[in-house]
């Protein structure tokens, strides 16, 4: 996608400015991001990557609106999420902002069919939105499951079952969508037709996606791929290129070939020449 | 394509089916929640216009009628007048729908005449249907002028028969009419005649000195009466109550709107309204009031407890559904929304449940209304629709509780950590206290509250619930602290089953908070079955205690026969008949009992305050016959005849007897005296057994006549006071040669002679002629008038003293302890061996005595005497026929079973066969929170036990596991819960007025029913084996899941 396309993209551009989060426990407190800072361009599809348990699925879930940021600015297209109440959240989420969790078992309801799942998923829209039946029946024919219509969600397959999660997810037609491991629990093949789905939709509606995997060919898929580790944005990747990113506090992630030759409490000296940076070991006795 | 419409309904029928346990549990709990709601009203409505309807059928008749009567003097009303008036009050729908038929009713106030026989007061009736009440034993109903129908009892009293002229009094006038019909009066609980001054008031015996009432035809009244007997007549307007028509509900109504046409009338028309309904209403509404608390207590703890279980079955399925409410807030759903979701399921559920709960809490009122043989209407009033709305909110309201708590806890969001865990345990530990408190602040208003039903309010009711929840909840505090010493315990062995059992208890604690509907649902069923079986044995005894047999049955002996022979002769084993007397006198009644019987036909429960059977046999019946019974054939007389003073002409004694029972008397004559001391032998003729009574003792001069001693004893030939004769002494035996045995007769004074027990102190008697013989006996006042027929009285009478306080001084039959007016206005002592509180028959004041020395005693009854025979058998027909063949009319049958019934339908003891229903309601809780518990554990520890099978841990012991902790579990509720029932039985049922100060006799049995709690366990127990299989199945199959999905 170009960038005149993104511009002109119905999808929201996502903005974090100095994130930080905090998870309370029995322990204590755990930091789960730190200073991130971040944009998502409208109408781009990034993935966020990186070990896990780093804040992936934390970054996600302060994108949606599900909880708020201890410190810190986010924005998703016109909303303010640090100043917005819980309702308008909750409003967000029902117009502009859909997500799709890890484990597609969590994102349709087990008993209902696929139509079901998705005239549930449109109930949630204001009346005038809301689109009906025909709709419904296009949103799965865009994901190639149109033949799943009556179908229980219970009887589908694994790959089934997540673009049946996603064809609910984007049956309000989002500006921003969230979607958290698409390929987990799937085979090779299911795989592939999901990645498929998230670029289609990507493509066509113009709907910025953000998207936490682990798997490679997902991060592919997506035009930029965003390297999370210890709650920070460490790299990003895109074209095949990786950039290390500084973060606000200068602190900079280190690949791990690298980190090979410089192992913890290593000393370097920078030095800088222009627009380069080298970064040279010291081997000194502490 | 399916419409929107169409989509949610099939999503909601696919989400029932998907959670069928849940709906299922939540619609039983649902309807039982309904159930509770309407059967307590509609039993409550139901049951108090049954106790009104018993206690207006057994009101008099003034009770039972509105009576409408011009008030208008010297002329006779017009009949139209009054059918004007009563047109009036038909047309008043309030008053309609209670008296719809007006009948006319002309009472003339007379006196019934029969030669040789004391005037009776008789009033004479005129009415139109004047002979429907009434059934006729011979005849008909008077169809004319000049004709009379009379009662089979009164044309006994005065001899007459079928076509008999009988003459009245009115005024000054004389009215002679023909007897055209005999009627029976059914008993003294008909409609007519019940409490009428025909039964003097609580009496089933007719009042002796009061005929009954004639019958003639309206038109007599109304044509043929002469003018001058107007002040005489009064001439009504008289509607019967229709029973049917009575609902207690309409009784406030009702009662206003009698009191506002009352007015109108009197104002306007000048017509008197009169009727004792109100007063009988209002008797009626204060018992029902207790019949409320009693109805109340036991249905709001099952309310409460269905509401309960729907609050833990909307948890439940509230957590099992925080899937759908993530997704929905995932989707963006307002808060709005999310509820929606949340409860639509829930009150579909409910509103399912609505129609169920309704049609079976109608079943079981009319099961538990049938049990006492009442055929009622099932009344939905305002109160169950207030009631049925209360339930339908509270459910509603508990829907949305465990609803919001789940939103506002944020399905999707993470948890808030340690805090919010901190949070919430606060908040369960002053839910805990706040139970504790309430359950103390209940218990104390209830026993402030004793005995007064109108101080007791919603908390103490709820009381016996929120004890045992209380005692539930601190049970559950404990476990872990017990359990903790057992982990210890279990750590360093290789008991793995008890290791994971006492680890999972531990753990669970919390989540074993389920166990307090087990634990409650027990303490209902032990609380609801008690209070029940305690009612039961206890109007069951309270029947026995005043009936006294199966049946009483009340006889006119023929004469030439007596009771005891009667008796014998139908049962010479003794197996099933007594022989009873009971002689009513103002002082006290008392009763009197065929001994040597009594163990076999009495029917006594024994009980603190009333000693057994065996014991007052012991008592009344002591193995020495009285002393001064003749009981031989031969008297031996001894006497000093003065030879100064003999009688000049042939003299002899004689004595007058009579044999027990026997109206006759006999007559023994000694040989001629002779002067000196001489010993006199005569024969009796062998009559006197089992024993003879001396009636008189005449000197007689054998030159006059001396066929009868009355005759005998008018003049004497010799001046009396030349005769001279010391009395030594008379003796009886069974031989003219003896032994001999001593009478306690002897002469007293010079023209006296008395009785001196027991030694037989010599007297003198001067002249001829006939002396009355006078008993004399410790204690007793000599001088008694002459003229008295003797009585042979033995030593002081064994007898068992009814006092309703249990205090002998109160008892009238032994007011005067050693000597008073007896039975029969004779002079007799008695000896009390008990007291009692109450007696069958008698009451709570008089006496048991044995009936040998009742039928010595018995001449001249004051009040009268009935003869009874006791029977113990079910089925009486063979009975009433044999009795009939020997020619002893019957006129009266008490009936225990009858008795029995009549309790039944009494305030109290009908509200407490709700109970039934409760209990009934207490058991399917019980079975489905038990069968929810154990399947919510099962389900909840899939994962687990798919984990415990990783680790090489077999099916076998991992069943066991289960098993065993659900035992646990099980076991624990069931201990709470029966310890809850107990405390509630113990507390909640001494609140009952009924039950705190019961009838006098009547000891307050807590029936505490082991089979009860036996059958429960077992129940419980059963269920267990049953859904722990079902549970283990579920186990395996789930757990296989968990692994093949952690695989994946």
């Amino acid at each position: 996608m170009t960038k005149t396309e993104i511009e002109d993209s119905p999808g929201f551009e996502v903005v974090c400015r100095d994130l930080f989060h905090l998870y309370s426990t029995a322990e204590g407190d755990v930091v789960a991001l730190r200073s991130v800072d971040l944009k998502v361009q409208a109408g781009e599809m990034v993935a966020l990557v990186g070990p896990s348990g780093m804040g992936k699925s934390t970054l996600l879930g302060l994108m949606g609106g599900l909880f708020a940021p201890t410190t810190g600015a986010i924005s998703v297209g016109p909303y303010d999420l640090a100043r917005l109440s819980e309702r308008e959240k909750i409003r967000m989420r029902s117009i502009d902002v859909a997500m799709v969790l890890q484990n597609s078992r969590r994102n349709l309801l087990p008993y209902a069919t696929v139509l079901e799942n998705l005239a549930f998923s449109e109930r949630a829209l204001p009346r005038p939105r809301r689109k009906g039946s025909q709709h419904w029946m296009e949103v799965l024919t865009n994901f190639a499951i149109e033949h799943l219509a009556t179908a229980s969600v219970a009887s589908l397959s694994g790959g089934e079952r997540q673009r049946v999660a996603f064809a609910a997810a984007v049956v309000g037609r989002p500006r921003l969508l969230l979607v958290d491991e698409p390929t987990s629990e799937l085979d090779a093949e299911a795989k592939v037709a999901v990645i498929d789905a998230l670029r289609s939709l990507n493509e066509r509606d113009g709907t910025t996606i953000v998207v936490v995997t682990h798997d490679p060919a997902v991060a592919r898929a997506a035009g930029r791929s965003l390297t999370i580790r210890d709650g920070r944005v460490g790299s990003q990747a895109s074209d095949g290129v990786e950039h290390l990113v500084v973060g606000r506090d200068g602190a900079l992630q280190l690949p791990r070939h690298i980190l090979e030759h410089l192992p913890p409490h290593s000393l370097v000296a920078l030095q800088l020449e222009g627009e380069r940076v080298i970064l040279e070991r010291v081997h000194r006795e502490p | 394509m399916q419409s929107s419409a169409q989509l949610r309904i099939s999503m909601l029928q696919r989400a029932l089916r998907h959670r069928a346990s849940a709906t299922v549990a939540l619609f039983v709990a649902s309807v039982i929640s309904f159930v509770a709601a309407l059967s307590g009203p509609i039993y409550l409505s139901a049951a108090q216009s049954v106790a009104l309807h018993s206690i207006i059928s057994s009101s008099s008749e003034a009770s039972q009628t509105l009576s409408l009567t011009p008030i208008v003097t010297g002329q006779p009303p017009a009949p139209k007048t009054v059918t004007q008036a009563a047109r009036l009050l038909t047309n008043d729908p309030v008053l309609h729908s209670w008296f719809p038929h007006f009948t006319f009713t002309y009472d003339l106030g007379g006196t019934l005449l029969a030669p040789g026989y004391t005037p009776f007061r008789d009033d004479i009736v005129a009415r139109t249907q004047q002979c429907e009440h009434l059934v006729f034993a011979a005849g008909h109903c008077p169809d004319g002028p000049g004709y009379v129908a009379l009662s089979v009892r009164t044309s006994k009293l005065f001899h007459f028969h079928l076509g008999s002229k009988v003459h009245y009094h009115i005024g000054s006038s004389r009215v002679t009419l023909t007897i055209q019909g005999l009627y029976n009066v059914p008993s003294a609980s008909a409609r007519y005649w019940s409490n009428n001054a025909y039964f003097p008031f609580g009496s089933t015996q007719p009042n002796a000195q009061i005929a009954d009432d004639s019958f003639v035809d309206l038109n007599y009244a109304t044509n043929a009466l002469e003018a001058r007997f107007t002040d005489l007549v009064q001439a009504s307007a008289i509607s019967f109550l229709q029973l049917d028509r009575i609902h207690v509900s309409k009784v406030t109504a009702f009662q206003h709107e009698l009191t506002r046409s009352s007015s109108f009338l009197v104002t306007h028309d000048h017509y008197e309204v009169s009727t004792e309904m109100t007063q009988v209403l209002a008797h009626g509404l204060s018992i029902n009031a207790t019949m409320g608390f009693i109805v109340e207590i036991i249905s709001i703890e099952v309310i409460a407890l269905a509401l309960l279980s729907i609050y833990f079955l909307m948890s439940r399925t509230v957590d099992d559904r925080r899937g759908d409410v993530a997704l929905a807030q995932l989707r963006g759903y307002s808060h709005w929304g999310q509820l929606r979701l949340l409860m639509l399921e829930p009150l579909a559920v409910i509103a399912a449940a609505l129609p169920t709960g309704v049609a079976v809490s109608a079943l079981l009122t009319f099961l538990a209304l049938s049990l006492t043989h009442t055929h009622v209407s099932i009344p939905i009033d305002t109160a169950s629709v207030a009631s049925l709305l209360a339930v339908l909110i509270g459910a509603t309201l508990a829907v949305t509780l465990g609803s919001l708590r789940t939103i506002s806890g944020g399905a999707l969001a993470p948890s808030g950590g340690e805090q919010q865990r901190r949070r919430s345990a606060l908040r369960v530990l002053i839910a805990d206290v706040v139970v504790v408190a309430l359950a103390l602040g209940g218990t104390v208003e209830l026993l402030s509250g004793t005995g007064h039903v109108a101080n007791s309010g919603y908390l103490a009711l709820a009381t016996p619930f929120l004890l045992t929840l209380a005692l539930a909840v601190m049970a559950l505090r404990l476990v872990p602290l017990l359990l903790r010493g057992v982990i210890a315990m279990t750590k360093e062995r290789s008991r793995v089953t008890l290791f994971l059992v006492t680890r999972s208890l531990y753990r669970r604690s919390r989540s074993a908070r389920f166990i307090a509907l087990l634990a409650l649902s027990s303490a209902l069923l032990v609380f609801a079955e008690s209070a029940w079986l305690s009612s039961k044995n206890n109007r069951v005894e309270l029947a026995a205690l005043s009936v006294g047999a199966a049946h009483v049955i009340s006889v006119d002996v023929p004469q030439q026969t007596t009771l005891v022979s009667v008796v014998d002769r139908l049962d010479p084993s003794g197996h099933h008949l007594m022989g009873a007397i009971i002689e009513q006198s103002n002082q006290g009644n008392t009763l009197a009992v065929q001994g040597s019987r009594m163990l076999s036909v009495m029917n006594w429960q024994s009980s603190p305050s009333i000693p057994s059977l065996k014991a007052i046999k012991a008592d009344i019946d002591p193995s020495e016959p009285p002393a001064a019974v003749f009981n031989g054939g031969y008297l031996q007389a001894t006497v000093y005849v003065d030879p100064h003073h003999a009688p000049l002409s042939p003299t002899a004694l004689e004595l007058l007897y009579r044999q027990e029972g026997d109206q006759q008397f006999n007559q023994a004559d000694f040989p001629r005296l002779r002067p000196g001391l001489h010993t006199y032998v005569t024969a009796v003729g062998g009559l006197c057994r089992p024993g003879c009574s001396v009636s008189e003792l005449a000197v007689n001069d054998l030159g006059s006549s001396a066929s009868t001693p009355s005759s005998s004893t008018s003049q004497a030939s010799i001046p009396s006071e030349n005769v001279r004769l010391q009395f030594a002494g008379l003796k009886i035996g069974h031989s003219a040669a003896g032994p001999w045995r001593t009478l306690p007769l002897s002469a007293h004074s010079a023209t006296r002679w008395l009785s001196s027990a027991p030694s037989g102190e010599a007297g003198s008697i001067n002249g001829v002629g006939t002396f009355g013989v006078r008993m004399s006996f410790p204690g007793v006042q000599p001088g008694l008038e002459i003229g008295v027929e003797p009585r042979d009285i033995p030593t002081p009478i064994p007898a068992i003293v009814a006092s309703g306080n249990g205090s002998s001084s109160q008892s009238t039959i032994n007011a005067a302890q050693g000597a008073l007016t007896g039975l029969d206005g004779n002079v007799f002592n008695t000896q009390t061996k008990a007291v009692v509180p109450t007696l069958a028959q008698v009451g709570t004041s008089g006496g048991l005595v044995d009936l040998r020395f009742a039928q010595l005693i018995e001449v001249q009854p004051q009040l009268g005497t009935i003869d009874q025979i006791w029977d113990n058998q079910t089925k009486i027909g063979d009975l009433l026929k044999e009795l009939h063949k020997l020619g002893v009319s019957v006129t009266n049958v008490q009936s225990q079973s009858a008795v029995l019934a009549n309790l039944e339908v009494q305030g109290p003891f009908l509200a407490s066969d709700y109970f039934v229903v409760a209990a009934a309601l207490a058991v399917v809780i019980a079975l489905m929170s038990t069968a929810f518990i154990l399947a919510s554990s099962s389900a909840q520890r899939s994962a687990e036990i798919s984990f415990l099978s990783t680790l090489s841990i077999s099916k076998k012991r991992a069943a066991r596991v289960i098993y065993l902790e659900n035992a646990i579990i099980l076991i624990l509720g069931m201990i709470v819960g029966a310890l809850g029932g107990i405390l509630g039985i113990k507390l909640a049922l001494s609140s009952i007025p009924q039950f705190s100060s019961p009838p006098p006799g009547l000891t307050l049995n807590y029936a505490l029913s082991s089979t009860l709690i036996g059958a429960t366990v077992l129940i419980e127990l059963l269920l267990l084996a049953l859904v722990g299989r079902i549970g283990v199945s579920l186990i395996k199959r789930r757990a296989l899941g968990t692994l093949l999905r952690s695989s994946d």
